[in-house]
């Protein structure tokens, strides 16, 4: 052997020690790692321990003023309390019941004036330690409508009286339609009809905290260490690092009665901010964290990780409130101008072959659930079948066929770059092209922050991505995108029907629960029929728990309530 | 050498300023609004007007600079548009975490200079073949692939150090407080630092060998110096020289965000700060984290400059 040769020979001969040296100690771990845990049973809920919950990304804030996305209203949610709150049925929907409310509210017959009884002897927890009223609910709702205070969710109260149209704040003189009858009794009148209203109360920005504590300690640090009335306290929150809540020692509730949160099982409850799905997933897997989300591509392992099989871990998918659709630029010539007018056909033919059970197993690992409707299965009032253009690309073509015009060729379709969007848009594409060949599309993927300013500006040409996560169990959250209002400011569709119009507006006024649904589902017919959208799928938070955690629970709006989990 | 210093800081007042200024026009001519994100979810044109002008988001630009400037003399960098929270703040909590990181990483880099010495010594032989061929491979390695690696072997699998995390708290500012808190350091010093190691030892062993065909290094051994005396009192001196400017470009770099590193090991520092802020269109929050990281960027190579002296006598730092 030459001397070159040997050089070589040694070369590759490191290389595969060190190759197999790696996969020896792979191997070694593996093993340790598989017999780290094992399945427990159910059981009784017994106190003490620490619950390890990890947070996706630094949250905006964990107050009412300004809890926006998932990370801040999973902290939010086990500190403060309003008065309704979210409620998982045995039929998978989320429902709003009453929480410090003492039951449903009094609606006058016009769904404007809702009354409210408070329940007595709910507490702020430490430091403040005194007795919510009714006082207390006109003070935080004016706190978080004044537009000093910059609140980026105070829509939500928008049909309260007192706030202004144009600006979104309350106005001059407050939100006069917030009013405390006497210490128990809450008055909220509203400025025009919304039967649904006291599903509104569930999100964080109507929820109680002590304005005069919070004035006191100052902006800042109640920013930092909020109080609330809720089962659990911040103890601390090392920005970017983590946030530590314990239980609060003087929680109300000690009885566990009604809805409301019982009092919590562990002690603490760690979150630590995990920036990266892939990072938290090992995290999980190493015994650091009791939940995980699990990145994408994983989905499948996760599935059949040898925890998952013997019972150590569960992994599921849990339906959420939200939808995926493809918005169509109404006020564009090319697929939009007149509802019923001349490029219809193309629409309805999109929705024919728009090929949604490939989205969702292709791209989204079958985590998603393929739907041809704006409405999620999660929400109440959900109805099946309300499509007039199914998934059937047969009938693609022939109702393409139906269109007089030119067929525009390389249609754009915009999408928001990063996540999967673009994946989708070429299954989707790949299903409209086999179906009706003539067609042809032009993919653009714009920076997100760039993508929703020119949306918003109505200034997508033909197909755009869009997307919409509910604030609130209401049926009324998807019907509003495509009517006149919610075509600009919320589908950025431009669509609008007065008749779908009407039936929204009858339907906000009617109190009859049953009633109400079928007038927003009929709206929602006549929407699916002019087509200004592709349904595409309702989202799916697939999530990976320890089973050493007992009393683990995950509503549709991705929100736990920590204060049943214990550990066993 | 004390006048190129101070006229070394000077121009470093101008950089600041001048990278201020592109940032703010930068963020001025890429499309994106942060008042629509401010604004909140399906909000009006009118209130999304209303929010740009409370914020001051609609004021001319040379307004918004000027007003900008005036703050940051007075050493006030602003709040974040979405927390509030004050920009200084946000740095003094995210600087300490990079500073430790980009330390650590070029701490480890230096190692390449011995190894690449090592291997300009031994031209093609058997371990300078497997040092290059080896510093190619790593070299070649995507950071996150390189630490999501060292995570699953050192974290997963041997259960040897802690999964993502900064190991706060820290004493005297960047320093690890504790075993746990320095263990916190390992897995991203090492994934951020092999890679370069690898690339600094690929530099120091093509510039040792450059060095090493000069005339002054033949000069040197037809005076008859020892071996010894040729290598490291002529050779590696001048063939350290553009090894030390990478390391001070690195170090600066580095400050200014290993976004990619800071992400998958979950460190809150510099870079993350900037990269979210860029997609929310945080002005105040992009503009300190560059203010920032050019001033240590501008400050390591200051370093570097001050250090050829050092080395290299015949480097001159004229007044």
């Amino acid at each position: 052997m030459s001397r070159r040769n040997r050089k070589w020979v040694g070369l590759v001969a490191l290389v595969a020690i060190l190759i197999v040296a790696g996969l020896v100690i792979a191997a070694c771990g593996s093993s340790s790692s598989s017999s780290s845990s094992s399945p427990s049973s159910a059981g009784t809920p017994k106190a003490g321990g620490t619950y390890n919950f990890p947070l996706g990304a630094e949250p905006i804030s964990i107050e009412p003023l300004n809890t926006q996305e998932s990370e801040g209203a999973n902290v939010e949610h086990q500190i403060f309390q309003g008065l309704e709150i979210l409620k998982l049925q045995p039929d998978g929907t989320t429902q709003a019941v009453p929480d410090l409310a003492d039951g449903p509210p009094q609606v006058n017959s016009n769904a404007t004036v809702f009354t409210f009884k408070i329940k007595q002897g709910v507490m702020f927890g430490p430091p403040v330690n005194r007795e919510v009223t009714a006082q207390d609910f006109v003070d935080s709702f004016n706190y978080v409508a004044q537009a000093k205070n910059q609140s980026a969710t105070v829509y939500i109260l928008a049909p309260v009286l007192g706030i202004d149209a144009k600006t979104g704040y309350a106005g001059k003189n407050g939100l006069t339609g917030v009013k405390a009858l006497d210490k128990y009794t809450l008055q909220i009148t509203l400025s025009y009809p919304f039967a649904d209203f006291p599903a509104t109360l569930v999100h964080p920005i109507t929820h109680v905290f002590p304005v005069d504590y919070a004035n006191k300690i100052g902006r800042k640090a109640f920013f930092d260490k909020p109080v609330g009335t809720g089962p659990y306290m911040v103890q601390d929150w090392t920005h970017n690092q983590s946030v530590t809540l314990v239980k609060n020692p003087s929680y109300w509730n000690t009885s566990g009665s009604g809805d409301s949160a019982k009092p919590g099982n562990v002690d603490t409850i760690n979150m630590p901010i995990y920036t990266d799905t892939s990072t938290e997933w090992l995290a999980f897997q190493k015994g650091t964290l009791d939940y995980s989300a699990v990145p994408a591509g994983n989905v499948h392992a996760a599935e059949n990780n040898a925890n998952v099989k013997s019972g150590a871990w569960t992994a599921k998918a849990y339906a959420s409130t939200a939808v995926y659709f493809i918005s169509v630029a109404m006020n564009h010539p090319m697929l939009g101008g007149a509802n019923q007018g001349p490029n219809l056909p193309i629409r309805a033919a999109l929705n024919y072959a728009a090929d949604r059970t490939a989205v969702c197993n292709i791209v989204n690992e079958g985590v998603t659930i393929p739907s041809d409707e704006i409405v999620p299965v999660t929400i109440p009032g959900y109805k099946p079948g309300l499509n007039p253009y199914p998934y059937d690309p047969a009938k693609a073509q022939p109702e393409l066929d139906k269109f007089t015009g030119t067929l525009p060729t390389n249609i754009p379709y915009w999408y928001n770059s990063g996540s999967s969007h673009d994946k989708i848009a070429q299954v989707l594409i790949a299903g409209w092209t086999k179906a009706m060949p003539k067609l042809s599309f032009k993919l653009n993927g714009i920076e997100t922050n760039s993508y929703w300013t020119q949306c918003g500006q109505g200034k997508a040409p033909a197909l755009f991505r869009m997307g919409w996560i509910a604030d609130y169990p209401s049926i009324d959250n998807f019907i509003y995108l495509f009517t006149t209002q919610g075509g600009l400011y919320g589908s950025y569709s431009r669509y609008s029907n007065p008749e779908v119009d009407k039936l929204f507006k009858q339907a906000r006024s009617t109190l009859d629960q049953t009633q109400r649904f079928a007038l927003y589902n009929q709206a929602q017919s006549l929407i699916l029929a002019d087509a200004p959208c592709v349904p595409v799928y309702t989202y799916r938070d697939f999530r990976v728990t320890n089973n050493k955690i007992g009393g683990f629970s995950y509503n549709s709006f991705g929100l736990i309530n920590m204060w049943d989990v214990w550990v066993k | 050498m004390t006048a190129y210093i101070i006229r070394r800081l000077f121009q470093l007042v101008i950089v600041l300023i001048g990278v201020t200024f592109i940032t703010f026009m930068m963020l001025k001519l890429v499309p994106g609004d942060p008042a629509v994100a401010l604004a909140g979810k399906g909000a009006t044109q009118q209130r999304i007007e209303f929010v740009r002008h409370e914020r001051g988001l609609d004021r001319p630009f040379y307004v918004q600079y000027y007003k900008y400037v005036t703050r940051l003399l007075h050493g006030d960098l602003g709040e974040s548009l979405y927390t509030g929270l004050p920009v200084r703040d946000m740095i003094t909590q995210a600087a300490p975490v990079t500073i430790q990181l980009a330390v650590a990483a070029v701490l480890i880099e230096m190692l390449g200079i011995p190894l690449g010495v090592y291997s300009a010594l031994r031209q093609y032989s058997f371990w300078d073949t497997t040092l290059t061929t080896l510093a190619l491979i790593i070299w070649g390695i995507p950071v996150f692939v390189l630490g999501y690696f060292a995570m699953y072997i050192f974290g997963l699998k041997l259960n040897l150090l802690p999964i993502g995390g900064a190991g706060l708290p820290y004493i005297l500012w960047i320093l690890p407080s504790s075993w746990e808190s320095f263990t916190y350091l390992i897995l991203p010093a090492l994934t951020l630092g092999i890679i370069e190691v690898a690339y600094i030892s690929y530099m120091q062993r093509a510039s040792m060998l450059e060095v090493s065909r000069s005339d002054f290094i033949r000069t040197a051994r037809a005076k008859g110096l020892s071996e010894r005396k040729v290598i490291w009192g002529h050779g590696f001196k001048n063939a350290v020289i553009p090894v030390m400017t990478i390391a001070g470009i690195d170090l600066g770099a580095l400050i200014g965000g290993a976004i990619i590193t800071e992400t998958v090991f979950s460190r809150p520092g510099i870079g993350l700060m900037i990269y979210h802020a860029i997609g929310q269109r945080d002005i105040a929050v992009i503009a300190g984290g560059v203010l920032f990281a050019t001033f240590f960027f501008v400050f390591a190579n200051l370093l570097v400059d001050l250090g050829y002296a050092w080395v290299d006598p015949r480097v001159r730092l004229e007044d």
